[in-house]
């Protein structure tokens, strides 16, 4: 059943192909990150390096991004490993949410694509208001049990952790193991998340690629009238179409239709939650809680990306 | 022994995944696929080579035994008959890892195969919205006909120096009006002197006034896939004549699109077909918008270019 002439299922199959062969790449950094964090890291180390309190704590973790640049499909495998080694699950989740926005690479990709129609208000905008809901949503998860947020699995093995951390604190200085078994562990733990991530990563891009090929994409230029219609519609979009943080904006400059405000909320929703990255966040979270974070950070981004035009743009 | 199976279906699925993306880069096929711009080619070649080194690896490796310094958890929730290095932090099941592994090759594999490398008609013709409006990107410094190699090869002009009230990119940076000379070191021309000007280059020439009082009226040729003309055709002499635009990958493709007008009737020509059609440059205002239209002189059927899609103008 080969599809010599395109169609509609070839289609599917050119566009996943493009998404995959895209993305791919980043999820493998991050889990050969992850594989060497679980190698070589010693557990809480994280912990031990941010400040005690826990809202500091979480403030300085919205800005990590800005000196280990990750993104949205890179991060999963990062942290589910970071939390396995003691990260607070509140630091990591700012972290995890920030990172792909908050970082330099966006800020020039962003400040490159609004090139002549106010490339620094928007890219401030977006950064300020991605690490300002981000530390906010980060300060609410610290309220919250553990163990309505993570997965059992991942659950059973932090609570664990104490034991470790004591071991790896005091006997660090004798670690026995050889430098080949630490490379072995650190390279088995990599392909195990990388398999284990991409078939989350696999799901969600057979489903963007389904979205981008068999819907027609001009429908939503009619929704782009005004900002209470505009804004739910720009962030739906970014979920569904599930774009990397360093192109988005060049895709959201050019929706001619649309507000900065729409646009906004389209370049700030969309690195911390696709379709691809809840089948991804699958592998760490309990799903009540994916959609708990769905929900609050779309309603948070859109309230404030909503009284965002009302602010003057400097310079107009 | 269960552990090790593991390993080496780990191993053969990271091989299989690895080599889609080694076989696509080396067919020449990934152009298709990512952007030239940046390094997103280079990276899927990379992240294959990657892959297929950490499959290579855990293959050798799979019988070998890994002792580590921290705990682990031991309650597992099944029987306990079988020999692990303590380093299984996911599933240890067998069935579990299969259908993991299914998950991740299959659609990967059976994409790889039946892919046909282009998109359909029908798609096409669904991404065209635009076609009538012309204009994708507003900004007119989106508009770049300037060789990759040219010193002078600066699109953007520099900060403090546009207004979005200015007539003219180039007169808001202090460029200086454009003129025929500028237009003769950016872009080639062939051996008859017609500009060589891709189908993007010439659709974003209506979005500054300036570069289309140059540019109209000059011979050029262009590559692009043909389409009938469904709008503001009444005489039934035009086609459309388009190219894919892409930011990073594919999936992220529009058309962009040119109406092509020819003096007679339109010769026969296949649908989604590439051609090379030569003729003179010329202009409509189309509402608020203004179109470029290329008056044919000739138009004959090319092979299809290595670079089928354009990477984002910027």
């Amino acid at each position: 059943m080969a599809f010599n002439e395109p169609s509609q299922i070839g289609d599917f199959l050119f566009a996943f192909l493009g998404i995959l062969f895209e993305g791919a790449p980043y999820i493998l950094l991050g889990t050969i990150i992850s594989g060497f964090i679980d190698a070589y890291l010693p557990s809480n180390i994280m912990d031990r390096f941010l400040p005690k309190n826990r809202y500091f704590a979480i403030i300085i973790s919205g800005l990590l991004g800005a000196i280990f640049p990750v993104c949205e499909c890179a991060i999963v495998p990062v942290i589910r490993r970071l939390v396995q080694k003691g990260l607070p699950v509140s630091c990591a989740i700012t972290y995890m949410l920030s990172a792909p926005i908050v970082n330099p690479i966006v800020a020039i990709s962003t400040y490159s694509a609004f090139s002549g129609d106010d490339a620094l208000f928007m890219t401030l905008s977006r950064i300020g208001v991605a690490y300002f809901v981000t530390v906010l949503f980060g300060f609410v998860i610290h309220q919250f049990s553990v163990r309505s947020i993570l997965k059992d699995k991942l659950l059973n093995k932090i609570q664990k952790a104490p034991l470790s951390a004591v071991k790896d604190s005091s006997e660090e200085a004798k670690l026995t193991n050889p430098a080949s078994d630490k490379l072995l562990i650190a390279l088995r733990s990599s392909s195990r998340d990388f398999l284990d991530v991409g078939m989350y990563f696999i799901i969600g891009v057979m489903i963007t690629a389904l979205y981008r090929t068999q819907i027609d994409q001009s429908i939503v230029d009619g929704f782009g009238e005004s900002d209470w219609v505009g804004i739910p519609t720009m962030m739906i979009l970014s979920f569904v179409l599930s774009l990397c943080s360093t192109s988005d904006a060049f895709i959201a400059s050019q929706m001619l239709s649309f507000s900065s405000s729409a646009k906004l909320a389209f370049l700030t929703y969309g690195p911390m939650m696709d379709v691809k990255l809840v089948f991804m966040y699958g592998a760490i979270f309990k799903p009540k809680f994916v959609m708990m974070m769905a929900i609050s950070l779309f309603l948070a981004i859109a309230i404030i990306f909503g009284q965002w035009g009302n602010i003057p743009v400097p310079g107009t | 022994m269960t552990q090790r199976l593991i390993y080496l279906l780990q191993s053969f699925a990271l091989l299989t995944f690895g080599s889609v993306f080694i076989w696509f880069y080396v067919q020449d096929r990934i152009g298709k696929y990512l952007t030239s711009a940046g390094t997103f080619q280079i990276q899927a070649l990379v992240a294959g080579m990657v892959i297929c080194m950490i499959g290579v690896f855990l293959a050798i490796t799979s019988s070998q035994k890994a002792s580590c310094s921290h705990d682990h958890d031991h309650d597992h929730d099944h029987d306990h008959d079988h020999d692990h290095d303590h380093h299984t932090h996911g599933s240890t099941s067998l069935g579990g890892n299969a259908l993991n592994l299914l998950i991740v090759i299959v659609p990967v594999l059976y994409s790889a195969i039946y892919t046909p490398d282009a998109y359909s008609k029908s798609w096409v013709q669904k991404n065209s919205s635009y076609w009538s409006k012309g204009v994708i990107g507003k900004t007119p410094e989106a508009f770049n006909l300037k060789k990759n190699d040219s010193p002078s090869n600066e699109t953007t002009p520099p900060e403090g120096a546009k207004s979005k009230n200015s007539d003219s990119v180039a007169e808001a940076a202090g460029w200086g009006p454009y003129t025929i000379e500028d237009l003769k070191q950016q872009v080639d021309q062939n051996d008859d002197g017609e500009f060589i000007m891709d189908v993007i280059s010439i659709f974003y020439t209506g979005g500054d006034d300036e570069v289309q009082q140059v540019v109209k009226g000059l011979p050029v040729e262009t590559i692009g896939q043909a389409m009938p003309e469904t709008m503001r055709n009444e005489d039934g002499n035009r086609i459309r004549v388009f190219r894919l635009m892409m930011n990073c990958c594919i999936a992220d493709a529009r058309p962009v699109s040119i109406p092509v007008e020819f003096t007679g009737s339109v010769p026969s020509y296949k649908e989604m077909g590439w051609y090379k059609i030569s003729g003179v440059m010329d202009y409509e205002n189309w509402d608020e918008f203004t179109i470029p239209v290329l008056k044919a002189t000739e138009m004959l059927p090319t092979a299809e270019p290595a670079e089928s899609a354009f990477g984002q103008r910027q």
